[in-house]
């Protein structure tokens, strides 16, 4: 008898300390997931925006000196001319010329902060855009392991002749 | 036996079940080891992300300062700063939450087949190697680093570039000449007569000014000799009338030539107050101890501070005729040594001989400290001249002149002979005329004698080159300045080279001699003709960038300069051609005082500049005389 109760007493914390410990690695997971999403965003979106502005023509808004949530970019082909960046909503979205505005980030990530700034000189030796992004996961529940976000800044010289 | 068996089967289970757990805790403990190591490689991919993204924006922002300017991409370690909306280099390094990033900007070296070298090799003062460095601590036992690194290169400048003779000739040249030495050259001229000796004049003294308003100012501007604080300044007033009002004696920095109108010092305090109650020298000590570099400009200021000034209560300080350009000690050459006179409008330079003394904290006198200019006769005899020690080397010169005249437009009855005697050895090196009675000027002039032969004059020994004229009398007879100062140490230290040299003079003929340690010939100096001109300058021709916009970026230039001789720079610029000739020629700090003596500095233009169109540079060439320095091509690099 008093064997068996021992025997229980022990299963029983065991089952306790392996339940706790899933759900500890579950949290974890989930966490470590919500940082891989944005910054797997984030990483795409500066990538996509240093590139579009390296190679752009000009800078169109903002105007030397100011700063935005839109940036609109002068591009050397026609078709895709103008490029802008635009925060819409919680979206950061992509337009080429005509064509229709694409998010550019997934629709688990939400943009809560985006600024760019024309550091260009007046007599266009330095055309410089300066940008500061902030990314939030998604979490309408508001649990603690999806809070996550993340401030990516850039610095993007035009390169475009 | 059953019995037994069943006994030691008790407690079984329990053993069962301790090795379960033990397992149990073993793969607990390695799955929460890998769980926990994939959480820490998730972070540290993350922060290494963001530390690479923060280090190729300081790369772009170094980018953007390269295109406002490749001057402003400067050597060194730096931070980034966005200010007045443009990147530009602030401090050391910058930071972001945890992460410090710094620039670091460095020189480039092209070995002889034009790649680029780690060692030895010539500088590239077009390309520049650009590292950003992005360090964090992951943890405080585990710092971490991003390091990116780029080449930049200066391809948007131009160059202005003058290489051969007739482009050289398109400049001004004093004591310089053009040669066709490699594709053309410029190098001082030879066989300009040398001098040495005391060549500083005073004909007359006079008034700075009479300081009768309140917002009238005088300014005393010269080029520091020295480095370091001074604690005391020193003026001569000409004149105190009445009961003068109290005057602040100070010093100020220099603005394009004129005082700057703040006071040095740390604290703005490098002045003092005095209220003279007699004429002559008067010694003010500063409110704090302003730190002077030696070879800028500086103005030691007086104006009036406070009670009753009118015509009838003011102080004049004294100055001299003429405007010598030299320092008396030694004779250096300092352009910028005159005398500036405020009305209250505007300051204007008056051209005249600055009388005052700068006192450094160690006690070191300069200045110029000669008040009076008594004339000494020479006939029958009277004799006078100057005693010297040869310093730093033996010296070989051809001739010898004195700055003299006859007293009356009659000739004197003897002519005026020169004598060179070797007081070490005892012995008369040689004697000659000067002077013709019938030649010589009732106006102070420089009168010449050649020795039949060079003659040597050693270190060391000590030597007296007088004047005699035995047949003249005390009605017409023959005159030469003595210029003397009070007579203190600190004074006589800083009159031509101190105590080494004196004036000095005979009432006998000869048969005994006084010297005077407070005074020198006014002037004298020795000639040597066989080398090369110990000075020169060079004025570029002037050249039109095509932009009012211009970024001067650096200078350079090939050139040989032997031991003993110097070569150095100034640049002016302006907007329009014919405003070039009135623009301030300035150096590496923009300044008149400071001189580009280094391959590739950085070019800064004079603030005042009224424009940045044309562009001209002047070249300055010193000698011992046995050599000269010679410019073979000279670049201005810029960007329009």
């Amino acid at each position: 008898m008093i064997e068996m109760l021992i025997y229980i007493t022990l299963v029983a914390g065991i089952l306790i300390t392996a339940t706790s410990f899933a759900w500890s690695i579950i949290d974890s997971r989930t966490k470590a997931h919500a940082a891989q999403e944005i910054q797997q965003n984030g990483r795409l979106i500066i990538n996509k925006i240093v590139n579009e502005t390296r190679s752009a023509l000009n800078i169109n808004a903002p105007v030397i000196g100011a700063s935005g949530s839109q940036l609109s970019l002068e591009s050397s082909d026609g078709a895709t001319d103008p490029i802008i960046f635009n925060l819409t909503g919680q979206d950061l979205t992509i337009q080429r010329g005509a064509g229709s505005a694409i998010n550019l980030n997934s629709d688990r990530v939400l943009v809560t902060g985006l600024v760019f700034e024309n550091l260009s000189l007046f007599n266009n030796k330095s055309r410089d855009v300066n940008l500061t992004l902030t990314l939030e996961h998604l979490n309408p529940d508001n649990r603690q392991s999806w809070e996550y976000s993340e401030t990516f800044r850039a610095t993007i010289e035009l390169r475009g002749i | 036996m059953s019995n037994n068996i069943k006994i030691n089967q008790k407690g079984q289970s329990l053993i069962e079940l301790l090795v379960a757990m033990g397992i149990f805790a073993l793969v607990i403990s390695s799955i929460m080891f890998l769980t926990l190591d994939a959480h820490m490689a998730n972070r540290q991919g993350g922060e290494r992300s963001e530390a690479a993204w923060l280090a190729q924006s300081g790369i772009e922002a170094a980018q953007s300062i390269k295109n406002r300017g490749w001057k402003y991409l400067e050597t060194g370690n730096h931070g980034l700063i966005i200010n007045n909306n443009r990147w530009e280099f602030a401090g050391a390094e910058d930071n972001f939450d945890k992460y410090s990033r710094q620039i670091s900007v460095e020189p480039v070296y092209r070995d002889v087949s034009g790649d680029i070298t780690e060692t030895g090799g010539q500088i590239d003062f077009d390309t520049k190697k650009v590292v950003a460095d992005v360090a964090w601590d992951f943890s405080p036992a585990r710092p971490s680093e991003v390091v990116i690194g780029s080449i930049f290169t200066n391809w948007r400048s131009h160059k202005w570039i003058q290489t051969s003779q007739a482009e050289f000739d398109q400049g001004a040249m004093s004591n310089i000449v053009s040669t066709s030495e490699g594709e053309g050259a410029v190098e001082l001229v030879q066989g300009v007569a040398q001098y040495w000796g005391n060549q500083f004049l005073i004909e007359s003294f006079g008034t700075a000014g009479n300081l009768s308003r309140r917002e009238r100012q005088v300014a005393m501007t010269f080029t520091a000799q020295n480095t370091g604080p001074v604690s005391e300044i020193s003026a001569y007033i000409e004149e105190e009338r009445g009961n003068s009002p109290v005057y602040r004696y100070g010093l100020q920095s220099d603005a394009s030539g004129i005082p700057s109108g703040n006071w040095l010092g740390l604290m703005g305090l490098g002045y003092g107050d005095l209220q003279a109650t007699t004429s002559g020298w008067q010694m003010i000590s500063l409110s704090e101890n302003v730190n002077l570099t030696a070879g800028q400009i500086y103005h030691l200021v007086v104006q009036w501070q406070s009670g009753t000034v009118n015509n009838n209560n003011y102080i004049s300080l004294r100055s001299s005729r003429p405007q010598n350009n030299m320092a008396p000690y030694d004779n250096t050459n300092d352009p910028y040594l005159t005398v500036h006179w405020n009305n209250g409008s505007r300051w204007i330079n008056s051209l005249l001989e600055p009388i005052f003394v700068i006192i450094y904290s160690d006690k070191t006198f300069k200045g110029n400290t000669y008040t009076e200019n008594p004339e000494t006769p020479i006939y029958r005899d009277l004799l006078a001249g100057q005693e010297f020690l040869v310093p730093g080397g033996d010296r070989e010169v051809s001739g010898i002149s004195f700055y003299t005249k006859k007293n009356t437009n009659r000739d004197p009855a003897d002519d005026l002979y020169v004598i060179l005697y070797d007081i070490t050895s005892g012995s008369q090196i040689d004697q000659g005329t000067l002077a013709t009675a019938d030649t010589i000027s009732r106006n102070y002039e420089w009168r010449s004698y050649d020795f039949p032969a060079p003659v040597t004059l050693i270190d060391g020994y000590q030597y007296r080159i007088y004047l005699s004229s035995p047949g003249s009398d005390d009605r017409d007879y023959y005159l030469i300045y003595q210029l003397r100062n009070e007579d203190s140490i600190e004074f006589n230290s800083v009159n031509y080279l101190a105590d080494t040299s004196v004036f000095s003079d005979s009432r006998n003929g000869g048969t005994s001699w006084d010297a005077y340690r407070n005074s020198d010939v006014g002037g004298y100096r020795f000639s040597s003709s066989t080398g090369y001109a110990l000075s020169g300058d060079f004025i570029s021709g002037s050249f039109d960038t095509g932009s009012d916009e211009t970024v001067y970026n650096y200078f350079d230039w090939t050139s040989d300069v032997p031991a003993g001789a110097s070569l150095s720079f100034q640049v002016r610029t302006a907007n329009r051609r014919n405003t070039l000739g009135s623009a301030v020629w300035v150096g590496p700090d923009g300044t008149p005082g400071s001189f580009y003596s280094t391959q590739g500095q950085v070019i800064t233009n004079d603030p005042a500049a009224a424009g940045l169109l044309w562009v001209q540079y002047r070249a300055y060439f010193t000698s011992d005389g046995s050599s000269t320095p010679k410019l073979f091509d000279s670049t201005i690099d810029y960007e329009p």
